[in-house]
């Protein structure tokens, strides 16, 4: 038999006699004077960590709740919950008057909207009342709006596809200025989803002849709908078609994808109407993508092989378009032609600045993504624990309000659970507002730019609102299933235990 | 008072100090019978210690030997439990077989 003190359970059992309270010395004196007669190692181990974790949950027990109580009209609130309460309120208050955690909020809700409707932006009824305003009103900018937030991700059906095609040309009925927004209407993926786009593409070449995109525009259409037989739909058509529409593209003056545009038609609105900050960040990151530059890359071979010149031109106008990743790659091809075909008519210092500015760029994106990505698993994390804290207070103050009504004794582990849900629910206030606080630079920033270089910030605070089991991760599909999964367990549980007592309970004789 | 929890851990307890109720019994040993870890143990001994309706003593010891806590139940405890372990047994619960895996 081992004398206390002899082993680490000994050790450790003597270190948790320090947690009894008063009225538990003795108590814990007994258990720990039965630790010599425990069978074994592993017995006294078990023993000793059984009865330290009984007297740690005494003690956090006490520190909780078991101290001098607060009087509420003849029934009482031990003084520690009614602290939590009232520390969590005024945490509350003061966080309500800053403006991040205010428009914090605005994202979570949303979010959650987002996560309950499966759907981001605005509703077929939201745009359809929209639409019918702008007519009323014959509001141009309205209606171009309408028309471009129809289009949105997850509302690909047949309505969506007709109807921003009709919106589109209303409001370049209305105001011909207006006929840019055919290019962000037919771009890419929306090529396929906008019925029209043909007449729409010329409309805007007709309109803007000058300007790179619409031929960018137009060559896209066509690599996409051509047939492409065996032909990877990013190889070279054979259309000859193709080639036209490359060259002019190349050879034209300006490159404009109606960034500056679209943000300023999305501020516009939003001014006028004070609509969702959340859907204006979409609309001002979509303001930045436009064209498909895998397409332009298979054109480039044959430009390189034609005019050099031509490429490192629209390389140039490309960067100053704010697309300066697309833009270096192809100025710096250019380059490389051009020195093949007359050493030294690029200087190699030139070249490798420009090579050093793109590696900077690129590196710079990568960092930016990684850290975003953590944030946004911690905005939806917290704006979870936020839900879930803030909806078992609600529901455990509800039942201390209705025992108090009913002049019954509030329990110890309601009392104990409502300062437990409190403090988690203050820790998550405290913790998302410091999370949203970079986001909040990014959307004034935003608000005060009207660049679309700047639509990395917008896009990242728009994609706190999109919910993370709708990114194909593995750890952001699961991470939701796990969160709610522990949540069932842990409900089901509490159920079960509060019958189970319910059950058991019998008063002496 | 309070009700008193008569849960199947309590009952196993009951149980065990009812098997010889005269004589004082270590935790330990009540351990071991019931199956009960020190942590479940404990709690309910405080409880029906609270109640009394089970009584608590040091043992006297010759010196250099720690003394043990030691337990039974009160005359009021041997009524109580006398009267409420046969119309819990009616529900079913089981007691585990005495020292079965040291612990649930």
């Amino acid at each position: 038999m081992k004398g206390i003190g002899s082993d680490f359970a000994a050790r450790l059992m003597m270190w948790s006699l320090r947690l009894a309270g008063e009225d538990r010395v003795q108590w814990a004196h007994a258990m720990a004077a039965e630790l010599p007669h425990a069978d074994g190692r592993f017995g006294r181990l078990q023993w000793s960590l059984s009865c330290s974790l009984l007297l740690f949950r005494q003690w956090l027990k006490r520190k909780l709740t078991n101290s001098t109580h607060t009087r509420f009209e003849g029934r009482t609130m031990k003084r520690p919950v009614v602290a939590a309460l009232c520390t969590c309120l005024a945490l509350l208050v003061g966080l309500s008057f800053l403006p991040e955690f205010r428009e914090g909020l605005t994202v979570a809700k949303a979010l959650v909207r987002n996560a309950l409707t499966s759907r981001v932006g605005y509703s077929k009824a939201e745009l359809a009342r929209l639409e019918q305003r702008a007519e009323r009103e014959h509001n141009a900018k309205l209606m171009a709006y309408v028309a471009l937030h129809s289009t949105e991700a997850l509302q690909y059906d047949q309505y969506f596809r007709s109807e921003a095609r009709e919106r589109a040309r209303k409001a370049v009925r209305m105001d011909a200025q207006l006929t840019w927004i055919y290019a962000r209407l037919c771009n890419d993926y929306r090529a396929h989803a906008v019925a029209g786009c043909n007449e729409m593409i010329r409309e805007l070449e007709a309109w803007d002849p000058v300007n790179s995109v619409p031929y960018l525009l137009e060559a896209e259409r066509l690599a996409w709908t051509d047939d492409p037989g065996d032909r990877h739909p990013y190889d070279a058509p054979n259309d000859p078609r193709w080639y036209a529409a490359m060259a002019l593209a190349f050879a034209a003056m300006r490159y404009d994808p109606y960034g500056n545009r679209s943000a300023e038609l999305e501020r516009d609105v939003y001014y006028q109407d004070e609509r969702s900050l959340v859907v204006l960040m979409e609309g001002l990151a979509r303001s930045g993508a436009l064209v498909d530059f895998g397409n332009v890359y298979n054109y480039e071979k044959v430009e390189l092989g034609r005019n050099p010149q031509n490429v490192i031109d629209l390389g140039r106008r490309v960067t100053a378009g704010g697309n300066p990743i697309a833009g270096l790659n192809l100025t710096l091809e250019g380059y490389k032609k051009l020195n093949e075909i007359k050493p030294g008519s690029i200087p190699a210092l030139q070249i490798a600045a420009e090579e050093k500015f793109l590696e900077v760029t690129v590196e710079h994106g990568k960092e930016g993504y990684s850290s975003f990505r953590a944030m946004l698993y911690a905005f939806q994390i917290l704006v979870a624990l936020l839900l879930v804290s803030g909806t078992i207070c609600g529901l455990l103050l509800a039942m201390c309000g209705w025992r108090l009504l009913r002049r019954h004794r509030v329990g110890d582990r309601l009392q104990t659970g409502i300062a437990l849900a409190t403090g988690a629910f203050g820790f998550a206030a405290v913790a998302f507002w410091l999370v949203y606080k970079p986001f909040f630079g990014y959307a004034q920033e935003a608000l005060r730019n009207p660049s679309p270089v700047h639509f990395v910030g917008p896009l990242m605070v728009w994609a706190l609102s999109v919910p993370m089991w709708w990114n194909w991760t593995w750890l952001s599909l699961w991470t939701w299933e796990i969160v709610l999964g522990l949540c069932v367990i842990a409900l089901a549980f509490m159920a079960g235990r509060a019958i189970r007592h319910w059950n058991n309970r019998v008063k002496p004789a | 008072m309070t009700a008193i929890r008569f849960s199947q851990q309590t009952q196993w307890l009951i149980e065990a100090l009812l098997s010889a109720p005269s004589e004082w019994r270590y935790g330990y040993d009540l351990s071991r019978e019931t199956g009960l870890k020190s942590g479940t143990l404990y709690p309910i001994l405080m409880r029906l210690a609270e109640h009394k309706m089970v009584e608590a003593c040091w043992e006297h010891v010759e010196e250099g030997r720690p003394p043990r806590h030691m337990y039974r139940l009160t005359g009021e405890g041997l009524r109580w439990a006398r009267e409420m372990v046969p119309k819990k047994m009616g529900r079913g619960a089981l007691r585990p077989a005495a020292n079965e895996g040291g612990g649930r």
